[in-house]
């Protein structure tokens, strides 16, 4: 049993050790970026500790179903697998109606953007986008197609991309916000991404590739992965000599 | 004696890394420069 956060106490200093540099040449969109000023550390205020507060009404009833929620006339191509996992803050305490935003390339490794211009075709039936919100256990899950590889230049040659789905979670403050990327495990690309390079902990990157999970697979339907992330913890609130509701 | 507390690592953050998010003040921060960001932010590679 965990006891809740203080909804108004201050979130636990960031571990920059734990984060890519904010200046990554190799990751070019740092370059644009990256802070050229020293940064400086202030107390949380109400714009940090707070958050929107999200509503299930607020949401569409697929929208945590990328194979249908932009389906038109048949079903997207590709993998079929389910996403699923636990947010939890650094205290191990579920972050609960966190909303967990997904966007990603179709199967072939191309993304519903008009700026993409990879050769893989679009899939009428997939939008690439989706969005769910954790439930009282800080857990969610939601249903797409395996993402393909694509190519990007670098330079003069040319780096592939591991498949991946990017997140972002909102949490019950904006200081707990993360913008992250999942991979998928085996996926010999991951070690020689120039993105995920620039994550400084090989514990760190580990961190950022689900798992299959036979577990959670759908008979004859679906495979599925599991990714757990962890979001910045609030400071405990002592009571007397222990964490309030602690036994 | 105090109670040594377990804490997990937080998830490291990937594509717009730490100090970019909703609110953040671009001058504050310090950005090189800011044309054609805005087009580029969401198709992040």
């Amino acid at each position: 049993m965990t006891a809740d956060a203080d909804p108004s106490g201050e979130f636990i200093q960031r571990n920059p050790a734990v984060h890519p540099p904010a200046h990554t040449p190799n990751y070019r969109f740092t370059v644009l970026r990256s802070p050229r000023n020293a940064l400086i550390t202030l107390h949380n205020s109400l714009s940090e500790v707070t958050a929107p507060s999200f509503r299930r009404e607020d949401l569409g009833a697929i929208d945590n179903d990328l194979i249908m929620n932009y389906a038109k006339d048949g079903l997207p191509i590709g993998e079929r697998i389910i996403v699923h996992g636990y947010v939890l803050d650094e205290l191990g305490r579920p972050v609960r109606n966190s909303l967990v935003e997904v966007w990603q390339a179709n199967a072939g490794g191309r993304y519903r953007h008009k700026k993409d211009q990879y050769i893989a075709p679009i899939d009428p039936n997939f939008g690439g986008c989706g969005r769910v919100l954790t439930d009282a256990n800080g857990y969610y899950f939601f249903r797409t197609i395996k993402p393909g590889p694509y190519p990007v230049r670098s330079g003069s040659t040319t780096d592939w991309r591991p498949a991946h789905i990017h997140f972002s979670l909102s949490g019950d403050g904006w200081a707990q916000r993360l913008i992250t990327q999942m991979y998928f495990e085996g996926d010999p690309l991951i070690a020689t991404c120039p993105i995920v390079q620039t994550v400084p902990s090989e514990e760190q990157v580990r961190g950022l590739i689900a798992l299959q999970d036979p577990s959670a697979f759908v008979t004859l339907d679906s495979r599925a992965y599991r990714f757990d992330v962890v979001l910045r913890g609030r400071r405990a609130t002592w009571f007397e000599n222990r964490i309030q509701g602690a036994k | 004696m105090p109670r040594q507390i377990k804490m997990l690592a937080e998830t490291a953050s990937q594509t717009a890394g730490p100090y970019v998010h909703i609110g953040l003040a671009p001058q504050q921060a310090g950005f090189i420069h800011l044309q054609g960001v805005a087009e580029t932010v969401f198709f992040d590679l």
